[in-house]
């Protein structure tokens, strides 16, 4: 996926200040939401992921448990009764012994376990996503599925000491296993919905799903032949693929769903169409049921990217260095500014989309956060943390301050909590669920 | 299904030339009746480590699927790129994979089948023979038997055939095809490269010749192994360490080693992080994405020129001529009178310029958005052409003081007046302050912010440069360089980490490269006759 930034971007830029939902040709589901009469259990987790942390003093809100927006969240106004912001959550488990701390931050951003430095002994833990994605796995056609706005160079190293994959991925599906992530809409769109050509007819449609279950059989029987022939190291291997053989056998089997009729995306013309097509994706996803778990990285551990756009010169990692100098500072809340917007405009989306006898924001818990919380310094307390939908657990329009230190991993075991999840423990210190947060706990 | 079309022209021609079924059928004979002995190695393999199967790279699956099917496979470019590991993407892919990944392989294969289908000469490929009306079945046979064998590296056994054969209706012998394409691409036969133990867990063995022509094929052309290669691994001569150093000369020199062109050396020398590379259109207005493609092909060309025998591989750093087109030309300051329209050899004499280091396409990998990085270019020194790296910077570093310099050579200055970071950056700051007369796209510059620009440096050993041409010299004569170099090529051969056990072999390889007087055949020769990439150990049984 290759995002040009260069040209054409002056009425994107007007777009790109304020929550404006950009109307996109592929989905077409907005309605007026209804509110159910009982409360809404979340049943959907989207994890959102901004790089390089933030600038603290504009981004977290005053002290007053009623949320006042900050001048880098203001663009959340129009959702800001259904959002909570933290301040004072740390990820310990994020800090490196040694320098890496975007590589680390990031690996324990969703697992809130340390990761071990290593190029090709990658380790450190089930992330948030991928335990609710197990604990349901099989109830949607994907169990989970991981988009990002960035690839990432196919160069060099990344931080020192560290795999790449730790600064590409936030979901891991077990301890070593990073999944990686997808930044091609196309791509992205046909995985959603299977292959299916909604343009052609029942009898097609069917045809093409028994087609499907005799190559699926004939995969597999070669997956048997190999089985006998393999040692421990690789048989591991060719039981990661049989796993994904398996999610595919039972999506051939799964029912078509009342997906709405949908038309692919195009190649985004730059990185502001990508995101708006990435944004709009994820509604699909959800609103057509495809799965209920997703994560995105609006950028890569360390993103450098640029943004001529707003008017700010330097790259993004690099301003978070700023090293004391002004004009940095002011370009790097210009950028938090604008990824608030960003996520401002997906949480719209979300509310905006019926659901059931609500809207879709109201039973998805979204979760905001990034690999550090300040980064000029790489600290691993203070995080930038956000917290929307799941309205009739926790209500919104909060801002809840802990203590300097509280782990983040209280948090997460809040959430799977009311996912109906019965853990009581999280990653390497989430000791318990978060208190004050539920308000009926 | 929309996703994949007919191969461009240079593809198609590899499939033209690529003989027929019988053809094929006939070299081998032929070469079974000339090799009728076919030479054995020695009997026992020495001890090598341990190595995990490895997929497909998304640039492999894309070379792959070119040489076997002789159609594009178009969603292959919007992979989720495998993240380097030690550097390579090659190293990355012993990671399990993922269910997305199984999912996107269903998703590429459908479209691949059909592209297939759709073209003309992929589909003259694939029939190498005519369905008899009365008999079609040994036709049939035929088909799906040579395009397994071609497919999955290897020929397929009975069983596999048989199941392969049922998938096809004769009287529907297209959707038949179809399903046959979809399943053997989707097959873990095809994203995997496997290799079969033979003996006891933990001992060593000489690999298959099959699997060995894989590995060769894989590590030069990032593609399946071609009709020769795959009748030499049938009668066994591939064992043999003059054929192997034949098959070396014989596949650099074929187009298809343009896998090992941005394969390794793309990845090695950054060239193929050239993709994701912006550049503000108000500050760098000679940057667009037609320079960034002519930089990578500029460098591409480059470092071609040495897979030739008989070149020394200092001269990548020291040549004194570059490959220009007209996108480049601008960048250089070429005369208008100098027209230069495709690529051709300028002589960098008057240009302070000189091989390797001073490539715009280098320079702009290794540069910021908005500025040159000095420490980005020292460190590709020390790391990729010395494999000399600097310990990781203290914890401190990472907020830097404010710096008012207005040049770079100023503000490392600074930085290095803080004890924590003088040790290093006494090493790094020289070499990255000789590349400081090439901005972030790589065109020269006398000066930064009105002050003239001081290249001119001196290592921690007392050596002295004038600039980067003298630094070239340098690191070109360097001992640790021709060792880098071979480090790279093994561990990318091997696609593994190295490990002490390797050490010895490595040496050996050195020894080899240096004795030729660093010609990266011999190198290449070297590695691919060592005993680590022609034996494996026998995993533990499950």
């Amino acid at each position: 996926m290759k995002s040009a930034t260069r040209r054409g971007l002056s009425r994107r830029a007007l777009l790109a200040g304020g929550a404006v939902a950009v109307g996109l040709p592929f989905l077409d589901v907005m309605r007026p939401p209804a509110r159910a009469a009982g409360p809404v259990r979340p049943r959907r987790l989207l994890c959102y992921f901004v790089p390089n942390g933030v600038r603290g003093d504009a981004w977290f809100p005053a002290s007053d448990p009623v949320l006042q927006l900050s001048p880098s969240l203001a663009a959340l106004a129009p959702v800001k009764e259904r959002v909570i912001v933290f301040s004072g959550l740390a990820n310990a488990p994020g800090l490196p012994e040694l320098p890496g701390s975007h590589a680390s931050g990031t690996a324990a951003f969703l697992t809130a376990r340390k990761a071990r430095r290593s190029e090709v002994d990658l380790h450190v833990g089930v992330s948030l996503d991928q335990r609710y994605a197990a604990a349901i796995a099989g109830a949607t056609p994907l169990d989970s599925l991981q988009l990002g706005c960035e690839g990432g160079g196919s160069f060099g190293a990344c931080d020192i000491g560290f795999a790449c994959a730790y600064h590409r991925s936030i979901s891991w599906s077990s301890s070593t296993t990073p999944l990686p992530k997808l930044t091609s809409p196309r791509l992205a769109f046909d995985l959603l919905l299977a292959g299916d050509d909604p343009g052609a007819s029942a009898a097609a449609r069917a045809r093409r799903r028994a087609q499907r279950r005799s190559v699926l059989d004939v995969v597999l029987a070669d997956i048997h032949d190999l089985e006998g022939d393999l040692g421990v190291g690789d048989r591991v291997r060719l039981d990661a693929y049989l796993a994904g053989l398996r999610a595919l056998e039972r999506q051939v089997d799964a029912p078509a769903g009342a997906c709405p009729a949908a038309s692919p995306p195009g190649e985004p013309a730059d990185f502001l169409a990508h995101l708006d097509l990435m944004n709009e994706l994820m509604v699909l996803a959800f609103a057509c049921d495809r799965t209920r778990v997703l994560t995105f990285m609006l950028g890569n551990a360390a993103s450098n990217r640029a943004f001529p756009f707003l008017g700010v010169e330097g790259g993004h990692h690099d301003l978070s260095h700023h090293a004391g100098d002004a004009s940095k500072i002011a370009g790097l809340r210009q950028v938090d500014a604008w990824q608030a917007a960003q996520f401002a405009r997906l949480l719209q989306r979300l509310a905006d989309t019926p659901d059931g006898d609500g809207d879709l924001l109201r039973s998805t818990i979204v979760l905001l956060g990034s690999d550090v919380g300040d980064g000029n310094s790489h600290s691993h307390h203070d995080l930038p943390v956000l917290l929307a939908g799941g309205d009739d657990l926790w209500g919104g329009g909060r801002h809840l301050a802990y203590e300097t230190g509280t782990p983040l991993a209280r948090l997460y075991v809040s959430l799977l909590q009311a996912l109906g999840l019965p853990d009581t423990r999280f990653g390497e210190d989430g000791d318990g669920p978060l208190t004050g947060l539920r308000l009926d706990a | 299904m929309r996703s994949a079309s007919a191969s461009s022209d240079s593809t198609r021609r590899a499939t033209e030339r690529a003989p027929g079924h019988g053809e094929r059928a006939a070299i081998g004979l032929l070469l079974l009746g000339i090799f009728a002995v076919a030479c054995a190695p020695e009997p026992a393999a020495p001890p090598v480590p341990e190595a995990m199967v490895r997929r497909l790279t998304a640039f492999e699956y894309a070379n792959t699927v070119r040489d076997v099917l002789g159609v594009e496979a178009s969603l292959a470019r919007e992979f989720p790129g495998d993240p380097p590991a030690l550097g390579f993407d090659t190293v990355a892919t012993s990671q399990p994979p993922s269910s997305l990944l199984v999912q996107i392989f269903q998703h590429s294969a459908e479209s691949i089948a059909d592209a297939t289908l759709r073209s003309e000469s992929a589909r003259a490929a694939l029939h190498v023979c005519t369905p008899a009306p009365a008999d079609p079945s040994p036709c049939l046979r035929a088909i799906v038997e040579s395009l397994l064998t071609r497919a999955w590296r290897r020929p397929p056994e009975r069983a596999e055939l048989e199941r392969y054969l049922a998938l096809i209706e004769p009287a529907e012998l297209d959707a038949g095809l179809r399903l046959v394409i979809e399943a053997a691409l989707l097959s873990p036969q095809f994203t995997f490269r496997w290799e079969r133990d033979a003996g006891a867990p933990g001992e060593s063995h000489w690999l298959d010749d099959h699997a060995l022509a894989v590995r060769l094929s894989y590590f030069l052309w990032s593609s399946a192994p071609d009709d020769e290669l795959l009748a030499l691994a049938v009668v066994g001569r591939l064992q043999d360490a003059s054929v192997l150093a034949e098959q070396v000369e014989r596949m650099l020199a074929d187009p298809r080693a343009a896998g090992f062109v941005d394969g390794f050396a793309g990845q090695w020398l950054h060239f193929r992080g050239l993709d994701d590379i912006f550049r503000d259109a108000h500050r760098y207005p000679r940057y667009d994405e037609a320079v960034r493609d002519s930089m990578r092909e500029a460098m591409r060309r480059r470092f071609r020129e040495f897979l030739v025998p008989g070149r020394d591989l200092r001269d990548l750093l020291l040549d004194t001529h570059a490959h220009v087109d007209a996108e480049l030309a601008a960048l250089y300051y070429l005369p208008d009178e100098v027209a230069v329209g495709e690529f051709t050899r300028i002589d960098l004499g008057p240009h302070k310029r000189r091989g390797l280091l001073t490539e715009p396409g280098l320079m702009t990998v290794l540069a910021y958005p908005f500025a040159s990085a000095p420490t980005r270019r020292g460190r590709f020194v020390l790391e990729q052409l010395l494999c000399s790296p600097l310990p990781p910077p203290p914890p401190e570093a990472a907020a830097q003081p404010v710096s008012d310099a207005s040049t770079a050579r100023e503000r490392l200055a600074h930085h290095r007046a803080d004890p924590a970071c003088a040790g290093c950056h006494a090493i790094l700051d020289p070499i990255g302050l000789a590349f400081e007369h090439f901005d972030a796209v790589g065109a020269w510059r006398g000066s930064e912010h009105g002050e003239l620009i001081d290249a001119a440096g001196e290592l921690p050993t007392g050596e002295r440069f004038a600039d980067v041409r003298e630094l070239a010299a340098i690191v070109a004569d360097d001992p640790r360089f021709p060792r880098c170099v071979a480090t790279h090529v093994l561990t990318y051969a091997l696609g593994r980490p190295l490990v002490a056990e390797d050490q010895p072999v490595l040496s050996n390889i050195y020894k080899k490269f240096i004795a030729a007087d660093r010609d990266l055949v011999a190198l290449i020769v070297a590695v691919v006759q060592s005993d680590p990439f022609r034996a494996r150990r026998a995993q533990e049984a499950p």
